[in-house]
């Protein structure tokens, strides 16, 4: 509904199909359910990068046309 | 018949959802719901449970369902029941990505789920699915109704309506005999209209949606970047009383009160969150791109909600109160909407 208003949107979840299933298109996967944007295994330091990196590829799909791919990633 | 039983980590008796990352694991016998079928049918021999956590499966969904699928393969099942899902939304997916890779086998699955879980509209055509509503008081219900509809699936019934069976519709059309041609029956229906009475159309009308994309931005650094999060993170004391569960708002926070966080969602192990509130709204990557001149600001309001069994009409209503306020906002927006 918001994309419809005009208003790209980007979501980062780790459950893409559910996502996909309401239509979303810009999607990136995220560290883990209860934590999409980090990854507690990680040092302190390497999860802020890990965040950064996520919320930057994330962003960047606001400048795409989506294409109904998912940016995946192995964390 | 032999029959194995798939649940989650909950139902399975291994714990909540601090243990929803516990792998795949078969106990022998019947646990939790697989007992209610006992009830239903004492003869039925359930060889073995299969348990798995919410989060192992969906973390990664499709190599994660071929292990579930071998293992119970490797049992050799007439028949196999997964669920009740009921509204949970992760167990709903394990259960409707299961019973359709089973089939996919030639394995005769049943699950069952309430009607708006969200992985109805991805499993109902290649699964059979009965509607168990969204409280596990009906459980009994629920399971008799599995075990009834496996049964015939299994025995190469003829499996008629939905709605006689109890399952959900999985959108394709089954001949039936009628007493009437459809001639006398339209005009039947007419005249009931006509006359104000009640009437039911045989071909139920699904309303079909579409999706619109908005165009993309241009240009980062001349953006606002609206942060929006169905994860819970909330200010200290959670000040709105917005509900963990089937939550009746999205309320918005200046990111001058972000100084202390807390998490209020009942729909997953929040623990992490806790610890460190940016694992779900990543305020402070946000910032530091602001920082860096890399996004044109951030606006100064974050978007909060607890998606948890929220029914789709009020997600509707949340995303509404959201647009009404990025159209006051001047130039160009994105939203980054981050979800646990």
């Amino acid at each position: 509904m918001i994309e419809e208003a005009g208003f790209p949107v980007v979501q980062i979840t780790t459950m893409p199909i559910v996502a996909q299933s309401v239509g979303i298109r810009r999607l990136v996967v995220g560290g883990g359910i209860p934590h999409p944007l980090g990854n507690p295994v990680l040092t302190p330091e390497e999860e802020r990068i890990f965040r950064d990196q996520l919320v930057q590829k994330a962003l960047d799909q606001l400048l795409t046309s989506p294409t109904g791919q998912v940016d995946g990633n192995t964390t | 018949m032999r029959v194995v039983y798939y649940v989650n980590q909950f139902f399975g008796g291994i714990g909540s959802e601090d243990r929803a990352d516990a792998p795949l694991q078969v106990r022998p016998g019947a646990i939790g719901p697989a007992q209610a079928l006992r009830v239903v049918e004492p003869r039925t021999e359930v060889v073995a449970t299969v348990i798995a956590g919410d989060n192992w499966v969906n973390t990664d969904l499709g190599p994660r369902i071929d292990t579930i699928t071998n293992t119970i393969l490797s049992y050799a099942p007439d028949v196999v029941l997964a669920g009740p899902a009921f509204g949970a939304g992760r167990y709903g997916v394990a259960v409707g990505a299961l019973v359709s890779e089973l089939g996919r086998h030639g394995v005769v699955a049943v699950g069952a789920m309430d009607r708006n879980n969200p992985a109805v509209s991805i499993y109902r055509r290649e699964a059979y699915l009965i509607d168990s509503g969204t409280s596990p008081k009906r459980m009994g219900d629920s399971v008799a109704a599995m075990w009834k509809l496996a049964r015939a699936l299994a025995q190469g019934e003829d499996i008629g309506d939905a709605e006689t069976w109890g399952y959900i519709g999985r959108g394709y059309r089954v001949s039936v005999r009628h007493d009437q041609p459809g001639a006398v029956r339209v005009v039947n229906m007419l005249l009931r209209k006509l006359a104000g009475e009640p009437f039911a159309s045989e071909i139920p009308w699904r309303e079909s949606e579409t999706f619109l994309q908005s165009p993309p931005l241009k240009d980062l650094r001349q953006a606002t970047i609206v942060l929006v999060t169905d994860g819970g993170i909330v200010p200290c004391g959670n000040p709105d009383h917005i509900e963990g569960s089937m939550a009746t708002k999205i309320v918005r926070y200046p990111l001058s009160v972000a100084t202390c966080l807390d998490v209020n969602h009942g729909g997953y192990d929040v623990r992490f969150a806790r610890e460190n509130p940016y694992r779900v709204l990543p305020l402070d990557s946000l910032l530091r791109l602001q920082e860096a001149e890399m996004i044109g600001q951030v606006y100064p309001f974050w978007f909060t909600t607890a998606g948890n069994a929220t029914p789709v009409e009020r997600a509707k209503m949340f995303a509404q109160s959201v647009v009404d306020e990025l159209n006051q906002i001047p130039g160009s927006v994105g939203v980054l909407l981050t979800s646990t």
